[in-house]
């Protein structure tokens, strides 16, 4: 489960099955709004969804992939690979 | 609070018909700006989202002080953790239902009621600010 933060905020903004989903969320986003739509905005990945049940319960730690403007400069380099 | 009739009830801590949930906020005591949704703040739901519109004017909150205190420090949300006590009472006018990953929540109520609800607010401690 890969889910989009909004760290000013502590909500949850999307939660999504797959990283290149949550990353064409941004994309939109930034497209839609601007760079500076992603300034307080985390990309992350549950382990739980991968990992299966025994990771989540045993609470395996969220990882960071990225944030701010490099989420944007990432959603955008996924967009020509 | 119908929708938390229908609520996983096992993986919920409740008890004498208490709901109790973790949120991130700030500092401690928290404030209201420590419960206000996506809405009222002027950010923009993603265009491509359908189920972020109908979740946008509510706020995340997850079933365990643990998981929170995960998410906290990986994402750098904030330094303390506050536990709501939410009476399960049809006259308080707070809305939970489970959406999004593992433990997750969202909480519909007015900031005011929510910050209402904090029962205790525990630093993150230092050793999982790693």
């Amino acid at each position: 489960m890969y889910e989009l933060w909004s760290t000013s905020s502590g909500n949850i903004i999307g939660s999504y099955e797959t990283e290149d989903q949550a990353l064409d969320v941004v994309r939109a986003a930034v497209e839609r709004y601007g760079d500076g739509y992603v300034d307080d905005v985390v990309l992350g990945r549950n382990g739980a969804q991968d990992e299966g049940y025994l990771a989540d319960t045993h609470g395996a730690p969220p990882t960071r992939i990225a944030g701010g403007r490099d989420l944007a400069d990432l959603a955008r380099s996924r967009l020509y690979r | 609070m119908s929708e938390q009739s229908q609520l996983p009830r096992s993986c919920l801590n409740t008890a004498n018909g208490r709901l109790f949930l973790y949120r991130v906020v700030n500092g401690s005591p928290p404030t209201i700006e420590d419960f206000t949704s996506l809405a009222p703040q002027g950010k923009p739901v993603p265009p491509t989202d359908a189920d972020a519109q109908r979740l946008w004017d509510g706020i995340s909150a997850f079933d365990t002080q643990e998981r929170v205190m995960g998410m906290a420090v990986t994402y750098s949300l904030g330094s303390y953790v506050s536990m709501l006590d939410i009476p399960e009472e049809a006259a308080f006018p707070v809305r939970v239902e489970k959406t999004r990953g593992p433990g997750h929540y969202t909480v519909w109520g007015d900031a005011a009621t929510l910050l209402s609800a904090v029962h205790e607010t525990t630093p993150v401690p230092p050793q999982v600010l790693r």
